[in-house]
């Protein structure tokens, strides 16, 4: 895994994915992933469930932040925040890697 | 009218709903709406781990949740099963690549096989070991594979020789990550008088798509008697129940279910009356339409009246509850009388016998000591029985026939065992929590 900027934080312009030593299914309507390296598990549910399929295949985090904006009622920038913080949580549990490539605008 | 004691308990009425093939929401939403104790319905689904549908079944009806002072129980407890499902799933593909990878071909049976099949997704059939059937020839060899591989066998506590003449090889346990129990089969059901070749099951097995690979599954009619003989023999009607019901609902949904196939399979096999039990279960409990030419050409030839009384017993002994029958000879004697072994062609062999033939030595000494009674305790053990007897044989309610609610049930649901008198089960613990919590 490798950091977009220089402190290693994803930021806006970072390209999420999830891993792919997790496994994940739906449970009436939430998100169970579960990390197969460590044997930890996590639900996921609301908002979170939604982030969960947008990382499943490659996407700037700009982008994913745009379509939570459009789908949800919440401020751009308080949604940029959390978004950035979940991002951030699910990296750190070896859930979604940052790649290399920049994602062009 | 009064309520016969012999009854389910709300909890598992609805815990059994939701094996049908397509639960019934007003049903459950009349249960729901009647009061449920969710603890206890949290431990009935925790010991047929069936936290994940029930969990998923309840969240369906939208407006009735469970308190939220409990909702971590049974939501936790959904939680944890579908993870372990994920798990599982994972494992059961690294065993198949281990397995090809030693040339050894594999047939998913019980959960694994339905789950490809029957249900929707590997994660829609919980389980808790992986069962595989290898060539009877080739199990040692993919024993000793896994083995190589790091899978431990707890010698203590699965000695070889008890395995000898069993259809499958001592369980191996995965330490890591999460863990996981795997059995290799040698043959498909328990040698106790049954007449079934495994070359046929070979024979007539299936390759379906799985995630990225293809396996190889037992055909329908194999797989149903399979659950049918697992249910009624090898678990005597006790054990097991809600997934039991759950795969018969499952595999007979289709359309298309070979039943006249299926009924020559359980005649040829010596397996009719385990069937019949089993499928008459499912319809009367998990709202499940078994054709009524199927059930009469597998019933046992007893008056309805006997087959009566003893789904009576074998109703109230699916699940531990004060009105289980009070005597374990009691028991072995109604499972007799239920799936008449000397006639089916079983010879001497019992369910028992392999329960006993597997006990501890110090397991036997407490059976022995328990067994020794003092004159009273003979006679309060024997007044027990009396009783027991008395409401099996003399129920006082309306009707025990499919469709005909009794009148002083409180829930309008179909079937026989509707109304609530008994408290929920004791708590039953001890199902593996070796993934991590969150």
């Amino acid at each position: 895994m490798t950091s977009p900027d220089a402190n290693g934080a994803i930021t806006t312009s970072s390209l999420v994915v999830a891993t792919t030593d997790q496994v994940s299914s739906d449970l009436a309507g939430e998100a169970i992933v579960l990390s197969l390296r460590t044997g930890m598990y996590y639900g996921l549910a609301q908002v979170g469930v939604r982030v969960w399929e947008l990382v499943r295949e490659p996407i700037r985090v700009a982008d994913l932040r745009d379509m939570i904006v459009r789908e949800y009622d919440v401020e751009p920038e308080r949604c940029e925040r959390d978004v950035l913080d979940f991002l951030g949580d699910l990296a750190t549990q070896g859930l979604i890697e940052i790649r290399d490539e920049i994602a062009a605008a | 009218m009064a309520r016969s004691p012999i009854l389910l308990s709300r909890e598992a009425q609805l815990l059994l709903l939701t094996a049908s093939a397509s639960p019934d929401t007003t049903a459950l939403a009349s249960l729901l709406s009647a009061g449920i104790d969710w603890a206890g319905l949290c431990d009935l689904a925790q010991r047929e781990r069936a936290a994940s549908i029930v969990w998923r079944q309840v969240q369906r009806l939208g407006s009735i949740d469970p308190p939220s002072t409990r909702d971590g129980g049974l939501r936790q407890l959904a939680t944890f099963s579908a993870a372990r499902m994920l798990h599982l799933e994972h494992v059961l593909h690294e065993i198949l690549a281990t397995l090809a990878g030693g040339g050894i071909e594999a047939l998913l049976l019980k959960g694994a096989g339905l789950a490809y099949t029957a249900y929707a997704s590997f994660a829609d059939r919980p389980m808790g070991d992986i069962d595989v059937l290898v060539l009877p020839e080739q199990a040692e060899e993919a024993w000793s594979l896994f083995r190589a591989q790091g899978w431990t066998w707890p010698s203590a506590q699965w000695p070889r020789e008890r395995y000898s003449a069993h259809q499958h090889l001592p369980p191996l346990i995965q330490q890591s990550a999460g863990g996981a129990r795997l059995e290799i089969h040698r043959d498909l059901l328990p040698g106790h008088g049954f007449r079934l070749a495994t070359d046929a099951v070979w024979a007539r097995a299936r390759r379906v798509p799985a995630n990225d690979r293809v396996v190889l599954v037992p055909h329908p009619v194999h797989q149903l008697l399979h659950v049918c003989v697992h249910f009624a023999w090898s678990h005597g009607m006790q054990w097991g129940t809600w997934r039991a019901l759950r795969d018969v609902a499952a595999i007979t949904h289709r359309d298309d279910f070979a039943w006249s196939e299926f009924i020559e399979l359980a005649r040829e096999s010596r397996a009719a009356t385990c069937c019949f039990w089993t499928l008459r279960l499912t319809q009367r409990l998990a709202d499940t339409e078994i054709p009524e030419h199927v059930l009469a050409a597998l019933r046992p030839p007893s008056p309805e009246f006997v087959l009566d009384r003893l789904e009576r017993h074998y109703v109230s002994n699916l699940f531990p509850s004060e009105s289980s029958c009070p005597s374990v000879q009691l028991t072995n004697w109604l499972w007799e009388a239920g799936i008449l072994p000397g006639r089916s062609g079983h010879g001497p062999a019992r369910p028992w016998h392999v329960s006993e033939r597997w006990m501890t030595e110090q397991e036997r000494h407490d059976a022995a000591s328990a067994r020794r009674h003092t004159p009273w305790a003979r006679l309060r053990n024997f007044r027990a029985w009396l009783r027991y007897v008395g409401r099996i044989v003399y129920p006082h309610t309306t009707s025990t026939h499919a469709g005909r609610s009794p009148s002083t049930s409180a829930v309008p649901l179909q079937g026989p065992y509707l109304t609530a008198t008994v408290p929920h089960p004791t708590a039953t613990q001890g199902s593996s929590h070796d993934l991590t919590r969150r």
